[in-house]
């Protein structure tokens, strides 16, 4: 999460360490297991939980990817049951508190000490007790490196018992699909053929799914995403609107119910408050450059991966181009998209909007990953 | 066998511990497979039962729950250090059948690959996806797929 007091901390130098083994050491007796589907994002993340057979999911929250420590000197009683360490809305809604750190950026972990305890806190979620077997499919960005796997791996150590890293949008595209209507003739499996595309807070990762595990060819990921879009959107707001004292987190907020791609909208008036004044602000343009500028960074990639598909399979593949994230929220991305491969010359493309489950297709496709994942696949996190 | 060697035994006291110790491999196996239920069922129903008569026995509880709990940890380190081994010759024995599959394939007569379309997916002057499946696999074949991917290159000719 960005906030003006967001302290997003430098890449520290992790040591190389060898690769966590696929099965290695006896599981410590526990009472129960119970599988995690995790979606760690840079702004928001999701968890769901769930026991290894069935369908049910017995947790299910999307959390704010922040910590919160609270300050030295704050009165007793300020914060509930005086915690010093707040996670999620309760980190933001005490900002004035806190000392706010976002474990992540792009995606991967920045700040491996808060990342841990803001995966403590998700274990805490999904096991209150602290004594079940906790395994959990984790979504990483697509083409995530050694090194960004490793530090996921490291910061779950002694926190999650066995886990496994994969790519969000194939997960994405695994949650999104209706199991029960597969075989089908008038269902489209996007797990058979379709190019994904999911916009996050750190990055925006696109990916071919044609029916077998993508590989690194099939997936790009674009460091440019929700996060950008802000810094964007404010740079703008300060030129046009000079000492507006907007923080990054109402910009973000006036983006999320604003947000819009394609040509501009005016009038687009916004009340805000400045100096504890009420303005009302013309946003049409700059609201509209912001955006535009995420079209111009994903097309490239998205025309990239269908130039890829065999030419047998692209026709097909054009009519299902899903657009997930907190990006697909943005207005008019997915007919702004169409029109662009339209008017490029490509036969018939259809671009789709995943839906309002957006926030979680990525961490359904994990706890489905966890439900199917053989024995033998699991790693077992070694310190 | 896994009987701590130091403590003689009589022959049906041989018998008895090797009985236990075989229990006591399967519990540990179970338990490294996750299945904790299955495992604790084992614990406290067969075992418990086979040392029921020793206990009576011998009047010495200590004793054998020191004997037991030496049976556990060489049961649970050969467990452990058969998973070890199996995760090393897993990728192994993986790519072994993977080069014997594909120069299978490659050696099959046209008209028998016909009957499996996917199998031959046109190499277009596109990419053509790696090791295709007749159908949509399963997500434990996507997990396969994609550990197999993370999986450092082997070196040229060591496949073949």
């Amino acid at each position: 999460m960005t906030t003006a007091s967001l302290e997003k901390p430098p890449v520290p130098t992790v040591p190389a360490t060898a690769q966590a083994p696929a099965a290695s050491r006896p599981s410590t007796a526990k009472s129960k297991t119970i599988l995690v589907g995790f979606d760690l994002g840079t702004n928001k993340s999701c968890v769901l939980a769930g026991a290894p057979t069935g369908t049910d999911i017995a947790v299910s929250k999307v959390v704010p990817t922040v910590v919160g420590y609270v300050k030295d000197g704050i009165v007793d009683g300020i914060i509930a049951g005086n915690a010093q360490v707040l996670f999620g809305e309760d980190a933001l809604r005490n900002m004035l508190h806190v000392r706010l750190v976002a474990p992540l950026a792009s995606g991967i972990v920045t700040d491996p000490e808060t990342t841990r305890d803001f995966l403590r806190h998700i274990r805490s979620l999904v096991d209150p007790s602290g004594s079940a077997e906790i395994r959990a499919v984790i979504g990483v960005p697509a083409n995530a490196g050694a090194q960004a796997r490793e530090d996921i791996r490291r910061s779950a150590y002694g926190i999650f018992d066995r886990v496994l890293l994969i790519p969000e949008p194939f997960l994405a595209a695994l949650g999104f699909r209706d199991d029960s209507r597969v075989g089908q003739s008038n269902y489209i499996d996007p797990v058979v053929n379709s190019l994904f595309i999911d916009i996050g807070g750190g990055t925006s990762d696109v990916c071919l799914v044609q029916g077998y595990f993508p590989t690194s060819e099939d997936q790009i990921s674009i460091p440019f995403a929700g996060d950008a879009i802000d810094e964007l959107f404010q740079n703008e707001l300060d030129r046009v609107y000079p000492n507006n004292g907007l923080s990054r987190h109402k910009v973000r907020e006036i983006k999320e119910a604003n947000g819009y791609v394609g040509p501009s909208r005016k009038p687009l008036e916004v009340k805000v408050i400045m100096g504890g004044k009420a303005h009302t602000i013309e946003l049409g343009d700059t609201i509209a450059r912001a955006c535009n500028a995420l079209i111009d960074k994903i097309y490239p990639a998205i025309t990239t991966l269908i130039s890829r598909a065999s030419s047998d399979s692209v026709v097909a593949l054009l009519q299902n181009i899903v657009v997930t994230g907190g990006g697909s929220q943005i207005k008019g991305i997915d007919t702004v998209l169409q029109k662009k491969l339209t008017d490029d010359g490509y036969e018939s493309p259809k671009v789709k909007l995943a839906g309002q489950e957006y926030k979680r297709y990525v961490a359904i496709g994990a706890l489905k990953a966890a439900r199917a994942a053989r024995e033998n696949q699991w790693q077992v996190l070694l310190g | 066998m896994l009987i701590n060697p130091s403590v003689p035994y009589s022959t049906a006291e041989s018998t008895l511990w090797s009985d236990v110790a075989r229990l006591c491999r399967r519990i540990c196996t179970l338990r490294e497979r996750g299945q904790m239920e299955e495992a604790e069922s084992l614990r406290v129903g067969p075992l418990a039962e086979m040392l029921a008569p020793y206990r009576i026995e011998t009047k010495s509880d200590a004793e054998t729950t020191r004997r037991l709990e030496l049976i556990y940890a060489a049961e649970a380190e050969r467990i452990a250090n058969a998973a070890v081994l199996a995760s090393l010759l897993a990728p192994l024995l993986n790519d072994h059948l993977q080069a014997l599959v594909t120069a299978l394939s490659h050696a099959a007569p046209v008209s028998s690959l016909a009957s499996h379309p996917a199998s031959v997916a046109p190499r277009a002057e596109k990419k053509s996806p790696p090791a295709r499946r007749p159908a949509v696999g399963s997500i434990a074949d996507f997990i396969d797929e994609m550990i197999a991917q993370e999986r450092p290159p082997t070196r040229p000719g060591s496949a073949a």
